[in-house]
C-alpha cells in the first residue's frame, strides 16, 4: 500500500516543503525615521542617529525569529549614506516587529546624511533644528535579512512546554 | 439519427461531486464531531484554556488565517493578541474566553460551511445518478 502512495506521499512533502518555505518575509521598512544629534562625549562631539522602522510579518502561521540584517538609506545618486545591523528576537504571525538602532557617526559619515535630509549642522548643534526626518520609501531598502522561520503552533507548544516544565 | 450516448458524462456527474462531496463533508464532520467538542471542553476549564487556544490556532479548512473580510478583523486581532501572550508566557484569563469563543464561531462556521457545500455535491451526485438512469432507460428502448 505504501509502495502504491510512494510518489504521491513524495509529492505531497514537497507541496508541505514549497508552502512553508514560501513564508513571506519582511521586504520594505514601515513608517521608517530617524532622528540625529550632537552629544557630548568628554571633549568630544559625536554625531548620533537614531533609527526606527517596523518590519511587517504578513504570514499567518509563521513566526520569525532571531531576526537580524542590515537596512541602507542612500541618497539620490544611490551612494549609501548610512547602514544600519538590526536584530529582532521575534515577530509573530501579522505583527510588527520594531527595529530601533542607536549608531554613532564619525563627522566625515555624518555629511551625506545631513545633506540627504536637509539638515543644516549649526541648527542641529544650537537646538534650533530636532534633527528628526521621515525617510520617504525610495532611500531606504533591506539590503539583507537572516530569520528562522517556525510554525506558530510549533513555537508556543514549545513554549508551553517549557513553562509545565519549570 | 442515431441518439447520442450521454452516459459517460452522467458518470463523472455522479463521481466527481461524491467524491468532493466525501473529502469536504469528512474533513468538516472531522472538526464538528472530534474538534469542536474537545477546543469546547479545553475552554470551558483556566487550566486548560491555552491547549484549548492551540488547537483553535491550527484553522478549518473553509475557514482559514490567510484572508480576512471586515467581520473576520477582530479575529485576527484575537489571534495577534493570544499569540503574543502565550509567546511571552502569560496566562489566559477566564474574561478573556469571550474571545477565544469568537475565534471558535469561526471554526463552527467554517465546519457549517464545509457541511453544506458537502450536501450541495451530494445533490449533484444524486441528480447526475438520476439523469444516469433515465438515460440509460432511453437508450434501452432505442
Amino acid at each position: 500500500m505504501l509502495n502504491i502512495l510512494k510518489k504521491e506521499l513524495i509529492l505531497s512533502l514537497i507541496m508541505l516543503l514549497g508552502i512553508t518555505s514560501c513564508a513571506k518575509k519582511p521586504d520594505i521598512p514601515l513608517s521608517p525615521s530617524v532622528k540625529i544629534n550632537i552629544e557630548k562625549k568628554g571633549e568630544e562631539k559625536i554625531f548620533t542617529a537614531y533609527f526606527t522602522c517596523g518590519l511587517k510579518n504578513e504570514n499567518d502561521s509563521t513566526a520569525f525569529t532571531n531576526v537580524e540584517g542590515i537596512i541602507e538609506i542612500k541618497n539620490k545618486n544611490n551612494a549609501v549614506v548610512l547602514s544600519i545591523p538590526f536584530k529582532v528576537p521575534a515577530i509573530l504571525p501579522f505583527e510588527t516587529g520594531i527595529v530601533q538602532e542607536r549608531i554613532e557617526l564619525k563627522p566625515e559619515h555624518i555629511t551625506p546624511l545631513l545633506d540627504l535630509f536637509s539638515i543644516n549642522i549649526d541648527k542641529l548643534d544650537s537646538g534650533e533644528e530636532q534633527g528628526n526626518r521621515f525617510i520617504e520609501e525610495q532611500y531606504i531598502s533591506i539590503k539583507k535579512i537572516k530569520l528562522e522561520k517556525k510554525d506558530i503552533i510549533e513555537l508556543l507548544r514549545s513554549k508551553i512546554a517549557n513553562e509545565k516544565t519549570k | 439519427m442515431k441518439k447520442p450516448n450521454d452516459i459517460k458524462i452522467y458518470i463523472s456527474m455522479i463521481i466527481i461531486p461524491l467524491l468532493l462531496a466525501i473529502i469536504l463533508g469528512g474533513v468538516s464532520l472531522y472538526s464538528r464531531l472530534i474538534i469542536e467538542p474537545k477546543v469546547k471542553k479545553l475552554l470551558a476549564s483556566e487550566s486548560t484554556m491555552k491547549d484549548g487556544y492551540l488547537l483553535l490556532r491550527e484553522p478549518q479548512i473553509f475557514a482559514g488565517y490567510k484572508y480576512w473580510d471586515s467581520d473576520g478583523m477582530a479575529v485576527k486581532n484575537t489571534l495577534r493578541y493570544f499569540d503574543n501572550k502565550l509567546f511571552n508566557g502569560a496566562d489566559i484569563k477566564p474574561e478573556e474566553r469571550i474571545y477565544l469563543e469568537l475565534v471558535f464561531k469561526r471554526r463552527v462556521s467554517g465546519s457549517e460551511l464545509g457541511i453544506k457545500s458537502s450536501l450541495f455535491f451530494l445533490i449533484i451526485s444524486f441528480a447526475g445518478t438520476i439523469a444516469y438512469f433515465i438515460e440509460r432507460k432511453s437508450l434501452l428502448k432505442s
